[in-house]
C-alpha cells in the first residue's frame, strides 16, 4: 500500500521535475552557478524560473503527512495482533518472544526506512534546480532532504507501537499516532527550529552590499529597520518620498532618514547542523518510546 | 520418579495492587489429564499463562518439566502446546496457509496429523479461519497445538463458546489425541460436567488460591457427604474437617473430609458425587490459610 502511495506522488511529481529540470538545464543553471551580481540578465532568468516553478508542487506540503502515513501502515499489523489476541498463539509456537518481536521490529522499521528512501530520493531530486537556487534551508524543503525525513519515519512507527502496545486497540493506535505525529512534527517546525541556535542578524545600508548567500538561507525576518536593527513599520509612511527615483536616489534617500536593512536568518552552512539537531530530537523521542513499549510488553501484556 | 510435566510453587503473579493469583502451589504429573477448575476471576488464565511463559511470575515459580518457561523459552515452548481462551487464529489466513505458519515455527511440527485431523474434521485446506464456526475454529488451534507435537498441552477454556454437540466432539477429538500416548492435558472450565469424562486430575481454584488439587479417585474416596438430624453449629465446629454444610428445618447435610475417621451413628454416611465436592469447595468464601492438598 505504501508502495501505491509513493507511486501516486511520484506520479505527479515526476513530470514537473523533469520539465523543471530540463528548463534549468537550459541556461539557468549557468546564472546559478554565479554570484548574484553577475549582471542584469541572469536576474531575470532566474526571477523567471523561480516564478515559474516555485509553487509547481503544490502537494508538496501535503507530502508532511507521508511519515506518519509510513508510522501507520507499516506497524498496523503489528497492532492488529496485540488487539485480536493473536500474539498469543504467534509466542506460544516455539520461536522464542524476543526472536519474534526482532525479526518483526527489523520488518517494520526496515520498510519504512526504504519507503522514506524513496521518498527522500524522489523529493531531493525533485528539489534538484531549486535547490540551487534558493537553497534547502527553508520548511517544506528541509523536512523531504537530508536525514530527517528517516527520523520523523522512525519516531512515527515508535510512537503507533507503543500506542498500540499499551491499549492494544488499533483505531486509537493509528488515529493517535497520526494526530500526535503530526502535532509534534507542525511545533517543532513553527517553535523550536529556528532557535537551534542563535539565527544571524545583519544590518546594513541600504546600497553597500549585505550578506551573502541570503537566498539559499531561511529568512526568518528581513526588510527595512533602524540602525540597531528594529524593523520599522512601513517605510513608505515614513519616507514616502525615497520610493520614487532612480535605485542610487533611493538609497542615498533612504540612508538620510537613517533607514538601514536588517535580515535575521539561518545560514544555509548550518543545514547539516539543524538536521542533526532535529534528527537527534525524533529519533531520541522514538528510542524513549520503543524503551517503554519494550518494559511494558515484558512485564505488563500477557 | 519422572519430573512433573507442571509445577508450580508458591506462585503468585500481582496486577498493580490486585493478586490474580496466590500461593498456588500445585503438582501436574506426567500423562495425566487435568481439570483446572474455577469460576471466572480465579486465576486459570493466569495459571496458564504463567505456565507458558506469556508473563512472569511476581513471586514463587512455576517449572515445565523442570524447565523455566520465561527464563528458558527455547527449551519449554516446543514441548507446550497452548490455546488461548476464545481460540486465537489469523482470520485472514486460509487453513494451508496457518499449517504453514506452524510448520516454519515448530521444530517437530508433524505436517501429515495437521491434513489427517482437518480432513477428518471435514475442514477444507482452502477456507479462511475466519469463515469457520467458533466450534471449527476451536477444533483448528487444537490442531495447531497438537501438530507441534507437544508434551504438555494447556488449553484455557476450550469449550467455553461452543454448544453442547461442538463441545462433545472437541472433548472426543483431544481424547483420541491422549489415547495416542505420551501427552499431558491441562484444561481450565467453569463448567465440569464436560471434564469428569475425559479428566482423572483436578485442580479447584478460587479466590486466586488453590483450594484442592489431587487425582480424581482420591478425591472421592476421601470425601463423605453426611446427612443428619439439624445439629447446632457448635456441634458442627468441634467436628474436623467440615468443607460444607447446609441446613435445612429438619436435616444437616455435611460435606467432610473422610480421613478414615469414624463418625457418630447418628450420620448417615454416603459418597459424594464430584460435582457436589468441587461446588462445596468454590461455595467457601474466603480463601483457606491453607492450600489443601489430597495427595
Amino acid at each position: 500500500m505504501a508502495a501505491a502511495l509513493l507511486a501516486l506522488v511520484a506520479a505527479t511529481l515526476v513530470p514537473v521535475g523533469l520539465h523543471m529540470a530540463s528548463a534549468y538545464d537550459n541556461g539557468v543553471a549557468a546564472c546559478g552557478a554565479h554570484t548574484a551580481a553577475s549582471g542584469a540578465g541572469c536576474g531575470s532568468i532566474v526571477g523567471d524560473f523561480l516564478h515559474r516553478f516555485e509553487h509547481a508542487g503544490p502537494i508538496v506540503p501535503w507530502l508532511n503527512f507521508l511519515p506518519g502515513l509510513f508510522g501507520v501502515l507499516f506497524a498496523a499489523p503489528l497492532v492488529l495482533d496485540l488487539e485480536h489476541g493473536t500474539f498469543r498463539l504467534a509466542w506460544t509456537q516455539s520461536v522464542t518472544r524476543r526472536r519474534w518481536l526482532t525479526i518483526k521490529l527489523l520488518a517494520i522499521f526496515g520498510s519504512g526506512m526504504v519507503a522514506t528512501l524513496a521518498l527522500t530520493m524522489l523529493m531531493t531530486w525533485w528539489r534538484g534546480p531549486l535547490d540551487h537556487l534558493q537553497g534547502r534551508m527553508e520548511p517544506n524543503v528541509f523536512d523531504f532532504e537530508g536525514i530527517v525525513p528517516y527520523a520523523y519515519t522512525v519516531f512515527a512507527l515508535s510512537l503507533v507501537i507503543a500506542l498500540g502496545v499499551f491499549t492494544r486497540r488499533m483505531i486509537v493506535s493509528l488515529a493517535g499516532g497520526l494526530l500526535a505525529f503530526f502535532t509534534l512534527r507542525i511545533s517543532i517546525q513553527t517553535f523550536a527550529r529556528e532557535h537551534f541556535l542563535q539565527p544571524v542578524k545583519v544590518v546594513w545600508s541600504p546600497g553597500t552590499a549585505g550578506p551573502a548567500n541570503l537566498d539559499r538561507s531561511w529568512n526568518l525576518l528581513s526588510g527595512p529597520s533602524d540602525a540597531h536593527g528594529h524593523p520599522l513599520p512601513s517605510p513608505n509612511q515614513i519616507v514616502p518620498g525615497c520610493i520614487t527615483g532612480p535605485k542610487d536616489q533611493i538609497e542615498r534617500c533612504l540612508r538620510a532618514h537613517h533607514v538601514f536593512n536588517v535580515a535575521v536568518y539561518q545560514p544555509a552552512s548550518r543545514f547539516w547542523l539543524f538536521q542533526g539537531i532535529e534528527a537527534g530530537i525524533f529519533v531520541g523521542l522514538g528510542v524513549v518510546l520503543l524503551l517503554a513499549s519494550a518494559w511494558w510488553l515484558k512485564h505488563r501484556l500477557a | 520418579m519422572s519430573l512433573p510435566a507442571l509445577e508450580a510453587s508458591s506462585l503468585g503473579k500481582r496486577y498493580q495492587s490486585l493478586w490474580a493469583l496466590r500461593e498456588c502451589s500445585l503438582s501436574v504429573p506426567e500423562g495425566s489429564v487435568t481439570a483446572l477448575v474455577g469460576p471466572n476471576g480465579a486465576g486459570k488464565t493466569t495459571l496458564l499463562h504463567l505456565a507458558v511463559g506469556l508473563s512472569d511470575p511476581s513471586e514463587g515459580t512455576v517449572r515445565v518439566f523442570g524447565d523455566s518457561p520465561r527464563e528458558d523459552p527455547a527449551r519449554v515452548l516446543p514441548r507446550v502446546g497452548f490455546v488461548a481462551q476464545d481460540h486465537p487464529l489469523y482470520r485472514g489466513f486460509r487453513l494451508e496457509e496457518l499449517l504453514k505458519l506452524g510448520a516454519a515455527l515448530n521444530p517437530r511440527w508433524d505436517d501429515e496429523l495437521a491434513r489427517g485431523r482437518l480432513e477428518r474434521l471435514g475442514l477444507p485446506l482452502g477456507r479462511k479461519a475466519g469463515a469457520l464456526s467458533g466450534g471449527q475454529q476451536a477444533q483448528v488451534a487444537l490442531t495447531l497445538a497438537l501438530a507441534k507435537r507437544p508434551a504438555l498441552l494447556l488449553l484455557d477454556e476450550p469449550v467455553a463458546s461452543l454448544d453442547p454437540l461442538a463441545r462433545r466432539e472437541f472433548l472426543q477429538s483431544l481424547m483420541e489425541a491422549v489415547a495416542e500416548g505420551g501427552l499431558t492435558v491441562v484444561l481450565s472450565s467453569h463448567i465440569l460436567a464436560d471434564l469428569e469424562r475425559v479428566c482423572d486430575h483436578l485442580v479447584i481454584l478460587s479466590h486466586s488460591k488453590v483450594q484442592l488439587s489431587g487425582p480424581i479417585d482420591e478425591i472421592m474416596a476421601g470425601h463423605r457427604l453426611l446427612t443428619g438430624v439439624r445439629s447446632e453449629p457448635g456441634a458442627i465446629a468441634r467436628m474436623q474437617s467440615v468443607v460444607h454444610e447446609s441446613h435445612t428445618e429438619r436435616q444437616t447435610t455435611l460435606l467432610v473430609r473422610a480421613n478414615g475417621h469414624v463418625y457418630d451413628t447418628r450420620w448417615q454416611v454416603d459418597e459424594v458425587s464430584l460435582e457436589e465436592i468441587v461446588l462445596a469447595y468454590l461455595a467457601q468464601g474466603p480463601p483457606l490459610e491453607e492450600a489443601l492438598v489430597a495427595s
